[in-house]
C-alpha cells in the first residue's frame, strides 16, 4: 500500500538549563538522511515524512549530539533539549512529559551526556564540577561528596529512589554507586532533602538510572576510556530496547586501575579494580500503571596506600616529615595488597506508579539492599587474608508517595518505612569499630509549592521515629554484650519562597530546620583507625542535633551573554556532633595516640558559592565559580576540620563549527586555584593544611560521524604541568603528593 | 483518598520486622592482641634479673596500663629477653612465637635517651639480619633516662642503620612502642 508521506514534524530546540532556544540547530533524519536547519529561534520543521519510526540527530556548536526516537503516525510538536549551558543546569526534564514535583529549588542537575563524558572517574569527582561541592578523599579512589561543609552521614545519598545503604560515616567509605548506570545526578543543597530523611540535613545526592527511550530497535552504548595515570583501563556498555508493554536496559562497567603516581613517585598499593552491572525492567500494564524491577550490583577492591599504613604518633610524625613516604615501589603494579578494601553492593528494587490523572500520580516502592565490606590490615601471621572489619549491611525500605502537581498548590506527600540490620563477622580476632545494631526508621513527609503571582512559596514538614537497637562490646575486661535501646522522634521543616521578578532575574530564599538524631557511629565507635593513627571513640549518651540553614540564592541572566548565580548560606547547629581530639594522649602497648570523641557543640558554619557563565559569542564561552566557606564552633569559636578552603575555578570553552565529520566540537581550558585552610585548629589536626595550588587542565571532545554512526571522543589531561601538591580534604595529605598529570582518553560507540 | 489505605501497611511493616529481630553476636577471640610485654634482664656475671613490664590487659582503652621498671647496676653487661603475651585470653598466648616465626618481618629497636646504657642483638633471622628478641645490655655510668622498645612490623631491614639498631629508616608498622624510666646506680 502506497504510503503517502506528507506528515510534518514541528518543533524548537533549547537549552535544557536556560530555556533559551538554540538558533541555527540542525536536526538530522538517520532513516532518510536528510537534515533540516533550525531557524534563529530554534524552530525547525521536518516536511515529508511517512508514518513511521525515526531516529533523530540533534547538532548544535559546541553541545554533544543529541540522539532521538520518534514514531510518528501524524503531524506532531517536539521540543529537544541539549546541554548547552552544563553549569547551569538546575531542573531535572526527563523526555516527554515532566514527571516530578517542580523542582524549582536549590538542586543542580548532571545529566548523561556529562555522565559519560567523565567515564572512569567516581561519582564524587562527577559531582564535584557542582558549585559548593567538595570531594573528600581517602587516597585516588576512595572519594565522597562534601555539600556545603556536610558529609557522611548528613548527608542523604539516594540511590534510584532509595536511601543508599552502606557505611557512609568514614570518610575512607566511598559511595558504593557505578557512575555507568546512572544517568541522571541531582544534587540537592536545600529544603527538598527533607523528603529523604531528617538525617539529610547537609543535602541529598539523588542519583538515576532515569527513564528508558521507547525504542523498538536495539541501542546501546560501548565505551572505553583509558588514563595515564595508574594505566586505567575503563570499559562500559549499555543496551536496551522497548517492546510494546516492556522496557529494559542493561548497563555494565569494568574497571582495573593500577598504582597512581605523584609527579616524583608512585603510589604504591593505590589499584583499583571494579566489576558492576544492572538491570533495568518497566512495565507498562497500561496507559495509566507501570511496574519497575530494577537490580545493581557493585563490587569493587580498593587498594590503600602502603605510605599510609602506619601505627601510631610516632610512625605518623615520622611520615609526616619525610619528602617520600616510607613503602613506595620504584615500579608500577596492578595488584593491590592489604591494606585494601573489598566491598559489594546490591541493590533490588520493585516500584510501581500509577497516574491517577494528568500529573496526579502515586509511586510505591519496595527495596532490598545488601551492603558487604571487608577492610584488609597487614597482620601478623596468615591473619592478612582474614578481613580485619567485616561487616554485612541489609536494608529493607517500603515507600510510599503521592504527588500532585495539578491543583494550584502543588503537594507531595509520603512515607517510608527503613529497617536496617548490620552485623559483624566476628571471625575477624579484632574488636569491631561499630558494633551490630538494628535500626527501623518510620517516617512521613509532605511538600508544597504554591505560586502567587511572581512568586512561588513552598513549605513542607516532617517525621520519623527511630527505634535503635546496638549491641556494643565493653572496653573492660570481661569483654561482655551490653544492649542498648535509643528512640529517637526527628522532625524537619521547611520553607521558602521564590521570586522572579522578570524572566531573568530570580530570588530565592530557603529555611530548613531539622533535628538528626545520632547514628550508630557515633554512639558506638570503638577502635583505632588505621592510617590517621587516631582512636575515634563513640559517645553513648549524644543528644540529637538540631541544624538551621538558610540560603538566598540569586540569579540573573542577560539572555545570550551571562548568567550568574549565587548562593549565601548560614547553618546554625544546635549540638553539632563532631569527632573532637581529647587532651591527653592514651598510653597504648603501641604507643601514644590521641583520643577522638564524638562530642556534641553548638557550631556556625556559613559560605558563599558563585558560578559565572558567559558567552561572548557562540563559540567563546567563560565559566568560573568560587565558592568559600567557615565553620567554627560557637562557644570557643575554634575551626572546625574538614571545611573546604576557598576555591575558584574557571574554563575558557571555544566551540568548533560542525564539520562533515566532526560534530559537536569543544575545546575547553581549565583553571582551578585552591587556597590554603587558613582557618584551623592546632589542636585538632595533625598536620598544619597543605599550601595552596594551582592547577590546569585542558579538554577536548568530538562526535565523529561516519556514516550514519557517531563515535564520540574525548581526550581530557588533569594537571597539566604535574604540579606536586596536597589536598586538606584528601586523607593522605598526611604522607604523599596528590597525582601527577592525567590523560583520559575517552572513546564511545552510541549504536 | 483512595491512596490512605496504602499508608497502613507501613507501621505493620516496620513492626513486624523489629519484633522478627533477634541477634546474637559475639565477642571476638582477640588472639592478635598483644597486651603485657616483659623484658628481662640477668647479669653476664650472675645474679637477680631485673625485670621490666608493660601490662595493659584489656586492650586500649579501659583499665590504664601497669607498668614496672628496675633499677641496673652501673657498668654491667646484661642479657635481655623480651617475651610478649597476650593476657587476655586463657590459657595465656605467648606471642613472641609468632615474632619469631616471622623473624624477617620483624625487628625489635632499643632506644635510650638520657641515659648511659647501650644495646646490642643477639640474635639474627634467616638472612642474617638482627630480630632483637635476644640482646645484651651494656649500662654506664650512673644516672636516669628513658628505654624505648620498638618492635616494627615489615621494616626494611637492609636501609641504613637498621641493622645497627638505628629505626629512622626502618619504616614498617609500629607493633610495640613502650618506654620505660631506666635508673642505673
Amino acid at each position: 500500500m502506497a504510503q503517502e508521506c506528507t506528515i510534518r514534524v514541528t518543533g524548537q530546540v533549547l537549552d535544557r538549563a536556560t530555556r533559551e532556544p538554540l538558533e541555527y540547530t540542525s536536526v538530522a533524519i538517520q532513516e532518510t538522511n536528510r537534515s533540516f536547519l533550525a531557524d534563529s529561534a530554534g524552530y525547525f520543521v521536518l516536511e515529508g515524512l511517512c508514518a513511521g519510526s525515526y531516529h533523530l540527530q540533534v547538532y548544535h556548536l559546541g553541545c554533544p549530539p543529541g540522539q532521538h526516537f520518534l514514531l510518528i503516525q501524524k503531524d506532531t510538536t517536539l521540543i529537544f533539549y541539549l546541554d548547552h549551558h552544563r553549569e547551569l543546569l538546575r531542573e531535572v526534564v526527563v523526555e516527554g512529559k515532566p514527571n516530578s514535583f517542580q523542582q524549582s529549588m536549590t538542586q543542580q542537575t548532571i545529566t548523561s551526556s556529562m555522565i559519560r563524558d567523565q567515564a572512569g572517574q567516581t561519582l564524587a569527582d562527577i559531582t564535584d564540577q557542582v558549585a559548593g561541592v567538595r570531594t573528600i578523599r581517602n587516597g585516588s579512589g576512595i572519594a565522597k561528596p562534601i555539600i556545603h561543609g556536610m558529609y557522611g552521614n548528613r548527608i542523604a545519598l539516594v540511590n534510584n529512589g532509595l536511601i543508599q545503604a552502606g557505611q557512609q560515616w568514614g570518610a575512607d567509605h566511598a559511595p558504593e554507586i557505578d557512575p555507568n548506570s546512572i544517568n541522571v545526578i541531582t544534587v540537592v543543597k536545600g529544603s527538598d532533602a527533607i523528603e529523604f530523611g531528617s538525617q539529610a540535613l547537609g543535602g541529598a545526592l539523588l542519583v538515576e538510572a532515569g527513564p528508558i527511550n521507547r525504542d523498538p530497535h536495539l541501542h546501546g552504548t560501548v565505551g572505553y576510556v583509558y588514563e595515564t595515570n595508574g594505566r586505567g583501563n575503563t570499559l562500559t556498555g549499555m543496551i536496551n530496547s522497548s517492546f510494546s508493554k516492556i522496557d529494559w536496559r542493561v548497563t555494565g562497567t569494568f574497571k582495573k586501575v593500577g598504582d597512581h603516581h605523584t609527579p616524583d613517585y608512585f603510589l604504591t598499593n593505590t589499584g583499583v579494580s571494579e566489576l558492576n552491572g544492572s538491570l533495568q525492567l518497566v512495565y507498562r500494564a497500561s496507559e495509566k500503571v507501570q511496574h519497575q524491577v530494577y537490580y545493581s550490583l557493585f563490587t569493587s577492591t580498593l587498594g590503600i596506600f602502603a605510605g599510609s599504613h602506619i601505627s601510631n604518633l610516632t610512625d605518623l610524625e615520622d611520615a609526616i616529615g619525610r619528602d617520600e613516604p616510607f613503602n613506595v615501589n620504584d615500579y608500577f603494579l596492578y595488584a593491590v595488597n592489604p591494606p585494601k578494601q573489598e566491598i559489594s553492593h546490591q541493590l533490588l528494587k520493585y516500584s510501581g506508579k500509577k497516574f491517577v490523572a494528568e500529573n496526579v500520580f502515586l509511586e510505591w516502592a519496595y527495596g532490598l539492599q545488601a551492603d558487604h565490606r571487608q577492610e584488609f590490615d597487614v597482620r601478623r601471621g596468615d591473619r592478612s587474608e582474614t578481613p580485619a572489619l567485616d561487616l554485612q549491611l541489609w536494608a529493607n525500605t517500603l515507600q510510599i508517595k503521592y504527588i500532585n502537581d495539578k491543583s494550584r498548590i502543588r503537594y507531595k506527600i509520603g512515607s517510608q518505612a527503613t529497617l536496617t540490620d548490620n552485623e559483624n563477622d566476628y571471625d575477624t580476632g579484632i574488636l569491631p569499630l561499630i558494633p551490630d545494631y538494628q535500626k527501623g526508621t518510620l517516617g512521613a513527609y509532605s511538600l508544597f509549592q504554591y505560586p502567587i503571582g511572581k512568586f512561588v512559596l513552598e513549605g513542607g514538614g516532617r517525621y520519623d521515629l527511630t527505634l535503635l537497637r546496638a549491641w556494643p562490646i565493653t572496653f573492660t575486661l570481661p569483654r561482655e554484650i551490653v544492649i542498648m535501646d535509643h528512640v529517637f522522634n526527628d522532625f524537619a521543616f521547611s520553607g521558602g519562597a521564590v521570586y522572579r521578578a522578570k524572566k531573568d532575574a530570580e530570588t530565592r530564599l530557603q529555611l530548613v530546620a531539622a533535628k538528626r538524631s545520632p547514628e550508630p557511629n557515633e554512639l558506638y565507635s570503638n577502635g583505632l583507625h588505621q592510617g590517621v593513627a587516631g582512636i575515634e571513640e563513640g559517645n553513648w549518651a549524644l543528644q540529637p542535633e538540631i541544624s538551621l540553614k538558610s540560603i538566598l540564592t540569586q540569579a540573573v541572566a542577560i539572555p545570550d551573554m551571562l548568567h550568574i548565580e549565587m548562593s549565601v548560606y548560614a547553618h546554625l547547629m544546635y549540638q553539632y556532633i563532631y569527632l573532637k581530639p581529647e587532651d591527653e594522649l592514651r598510653l597504648t602497648i603501641r604507643g601514644a595516640f590521641p583520643v577522638y570523641t564524638y562530642t556534641q557543640e553548638d557550631a556556625f558554619i556559613r559560605g558563599f558559592d558563585m558560578v559565572f557563565v558567559s558567552d561572548f559569542s557562540h563559540h567563546l564561552e567563560v565559566n568560573a565559580k568560587f565558592s568559600w566557606i567557615r565553620g567554627t564552633t560557637i562557644i570557643e569559636n575554634r575551626a572546625l576540620s574538614l571545611m573546604p578552603p576557598a576555591y575558584v575555578g574557571s574554563s575558557l570553552a571555544w566551540a568548533f563549527h560542525d564539520s562533515k565529520m566532526l560534530k559537536g566540537s569543544r575545546i575547553q581550558l581549565e583553571a582551578e586555584y585552591t587556597a590554603r585552610q587558613q582557618h584551623w585548629d592546632s589542636a585538632s589536626e595533625l598536620v598544619a593544611p597543605p599550601q595552596d595550588y594551582f592547577l590546569l587542565g585542558i579538554r577536548f571532545n568530538t562526535g565523529i560521524k561516519l556514516g550514519n554512526r557517531i563515535f564520540y571522543a574525548g581526550v581530557a589531561i588533569e594537571n597539566l604541568f604535574d604540579v606536586s601538591y596536597r589536598d586538606y580534604l584528601n586523607r593522605l595529605r598526611y604522607y604523599a603528593d596528590e597525582q601527577g598529570v592525567n590523560a583520559r582518553f575517552n572513546l564511545r560507540y552510541e549504536f | 483518598m483512595k491512596s490512605s489505605r496504602y499508608f497502613y501497611i507501613l507501621p505493620f511493616f516496620l513492626l513486624l520486622l523489629l519484633s522478627a529481630c533477634d541477634k546474637d553476636p559475639e565477642v571476638p577471640n582477640e588472639e592478635e592482641l598483644i597486651t603485657t610485654l616483659i623484658y628481662t634482664l640477668t647479669p653476664t656475671s650472675g645474679g637477680d634479673p631485673v625485670v621490666f613490664s608493660f601490662r595493659d590487659i584489656d586492650g586500649d582503652g579501659g583499665q590504664a596500663p601497669v607498668v614496672v621498671t628496675g633499677n641496673l647496676a652501673a657498668n654491667t653487661m646484661y642479657n635481655g629477653v623480651i617475651q610478649l603475651r597476650n593476657e587476655s585470653v586463657s590459657p595465656v598466648d605467648d606471642i613472641t612465637i609468632e615474632v619469631e616465626e616471622e623473624a624477617e618481618e620483624h625487628q625489635f629497636f632499643y632506644i635510650f635517651s638520657d641515659v648511659n646504657a647501650t644495646s646490642a642483638y643477639a640474635d639474627v633471622d634467616a638472612e642474617n639480619n638482627p630480630i632483637g628478641i635476644r640482646t645484651s645490655l651494656t649500662a654506664g655510668d650512673p644516672g636516669e633516662g628513658l628505654m624505648t622498645i620498638l618492635l616494627r612490623h615489615l621494616p626494611d631491614k637492609f636501609a641504613d642503620g637498621v641493622r645497627e639498631g638505628d629505626v629512622s629508616n626502618a619504616g614498617g608498622e609500629t607493633d610495640i612502642e613502650v618506654s620505660f624510666t631506666l635508673t642505673i646506680e
